[in-house]
């Protein structure tokens, strides 16, 4: 599991853009984190994970934007702290998100294994 | 035991006599709001799938406000959805091109202290104001409420926000909410609720105490609260249950504030968190002014503007889409609207617009925009090159005349 590594107050319009929202899942998810990382749909792989500072998904109560990162195959999401509306749609769509103090030092590209069970997640790179 | 005003709305709701902060109960809900956008065109397909009903439909109030007007296939698709839905199902309250749902629900009498709601939208806390226990849900959660009526929630801790003294003349509850998203984050609510105290608050309007609520959402809270007292009843044109919190009841925080001691506030690009006092930013130009949205265009926020642009032109482009049909018919009777027409205003319609980033008014790469909306996230109004200043009413206007960032408290009689 891949990180990719985004910053603090990461919004829910930047994953699910309004000008997309008219579409399905297919459409938005093509446009999810473009103005942030240009490269993210076109490299990001199943199982990867997106790691992010401090309140995640901050925003709208759209849950496209869970939706289309669990669309392009993002297995989990860690973060410092999760904004509460986008940290329950995540957990309703079947997107499993963790809450980790040491979030910010995982890196961008860091392999990581994470034990939703025991809530655990090993770096296995550092 | 004391108790909150957040306590005792989730436990009424629970069928409880008190809860504790922290325990995890399911609640009955009162009232489930949707939209175009997170309502029927996402629900309708998993009610199929499920074959399950809706619990009580005289309990939903479904609102047209993100995808109006209608301006292609696609937005005439999602609209007519909704429009069938309402329909075949029934529901309590249907409110087609009347205005922004948060407006429109306490304006047609949904709300009253003491309930416990649901909105399928981040500003749902708006509801709030009415002192009733309101916040957004996604569509799948909202699935869960219309099959079974319930949802289930944290007893979440209160964090007081008091301000004594009264807001000077030009400063608004939008000032206070930049105010405070900048002094405490976007994540300062912690997903808790916030419950607006004191005099200056109690001398608030409704339209200005559901503005609080409204921005309870940037400020990262599960709700925003206040209680209920004669303003609530006058607003809903009856006598209302007085809902409030117990003197002493346990606190997570509590911040007192001097609310005469409150200048205007502006929010630079790319975060309400990003606000300063409006003579920070004397020296920034703009080319776009919009007062628009849940957050910035009710009956209120137009009074507001209408104050400063009375006999002033603006010297920029000025877009206003006032908050609902009802809001715009009577700031006409008021000569409200003549005033923002006269200062040169394109009136827009009644819906969310360009603050969701719908409609044919996006903003291009070059706008250096004003607004009196509540988001100001990089592109959620249009091109993630635009740069969006948040501000109050009355601040867009006395900027707008201006053609820069200006202090309203200039412009007031």
């Amino acid at each position: 599991m891949k990180a990719w590594v985004l910053g603090d107050n990461v919004d829910t319009d930047v994953m699910a853009p309004g000008a997309y929202m008219k579409f399905g899942i297919e459409e938005i998810a093509k446009h999810c984190l473009e103005s942030l990382l240009p490269s993210f749909v076109s490299t990001v792989q199943k199982g990867d994970v997106v790691v992010a500072g401090r309140n995640f998904g901050t925003g709208s109560s759209r849950e496209q934007a869970p939706a289309a990162l669990k669309h392009l195959g993002v297995t989990a999401l860690v973060a410092e702290s999760f904004a509460g509306l986008f940290y329950r749609n995540a957990i309703n769509l079947g997107l499993p998100a963790v809450a980790c103090a040491q979030a910010k030092r995982i890196r961008q590209g860091d392999v990581l294994e994470v034990d939703f069970e025991k809530g655990k997640i090993r770096n296995v790179t550092t | 035991m004391l108790q909150t005003l957040a306590q005792k709305l989730v436990a009424r709701a629970a069928g409880r006599a008190a809860v504790s902060p922290g325990e995890i109960v399911t609640c009955k809900v009162d009232l489930a709001m949707m939209h175009d956008s997170g309502g029927p065109r996402r629900v309708q397909p998993m009610l199929e799938r499920l074959g399950a009903k809706v619990w009580d439909p005289s309990k939903v109030v479904l609102v047209t406000d993100h995808y109006l007007p209608e301006h292609d296939d696609e937005s005439r698709k999602i609209v007519r959805i909704a429009r069938d839905w309402a329909r075949d199902n029934k529901v309590g309250g249907f409110y087609d091109a009347q205005g922004i749902c948060h407006v429109v629900l306490p304006e047609r009498g949904h709300l009253r202290p003491g309930m416990f709601a649901v909105g399928g939208d981040s500003h749902s806390p708006t509801g709030g104001a009415f002192a009733a226990y309101m916040f957004g849900i996604g569509a799948t959660e909202m699935l869960g409420v219309l099959v079974t009526g319930e949802i289930w929630l944290k007893v979440p801790h209160t964090i007081a926000l008091e301000f004594s003294g009264r807001l000077s003349a030009g400063v608004s509850a939008k000032d206070v909410m930049l105010f405070l998203i900048g002094r405490l984050g976007m994540e300062g609510g912690q997903y808790q609720a916030v419950e607006y105290r004191g005099a200056a608050i109690r001398a608030l309007p409704m339209q200005e105490r559901m503005t609080l609520c409204n921005m309870a959402a940037e400020l990262g809270a599960q709700t925003g609260l206040i209680a209920s007292d004669e303003v609530t009843g006058e607003f809903l044109k009856k006598d209302v249950e007085i809902w409030d919190s117990d003197a002493g009841a346990s606190l997570l925080a509590h911040h007192e504030f001097d609310a005469s001691a409150l200048p205007p506030q502006v929010a630079a690009p790319h975060s309400p968190a990003n606000s300063r006092p409006v003579n920070d930013f004397s020296s920034t130009e703009i080319n776009l002014a919009y007062i628009g949205a849940c957050t910035g265009a009710k009956l209120e926020d137009l009074r507001m503007a209408a104050q400063v642009f009375k006999g002033r032109k603006s010297k920029i482009r000025l877009l206003v889409a006032p908050a609902s049909l009802r809001d715009q018919e009577t700031a006409q009777k008021e000569g409200v609207l003549k005033i923002l027409q006269d200062a040169g205003a394109e009136i827009l319609p009644n819906s969310c617009g360009i603050c969701a980033g719908y409609g044919g008014h996006l903003l291009q790469d070059d706008a250096v925009a004003i607004s009196s909306t509540a988001r100001n996230f990089k592109g959620r109004m249009g091109s993630a090159k635009a740069q969006v200043y948040l501000a109050s009413p009355y601040t867009v206007a006395a900027s707008a005349i201006a053609g820069r960032i200006a202090d309203p408290r200039e412009l007031l009689p």
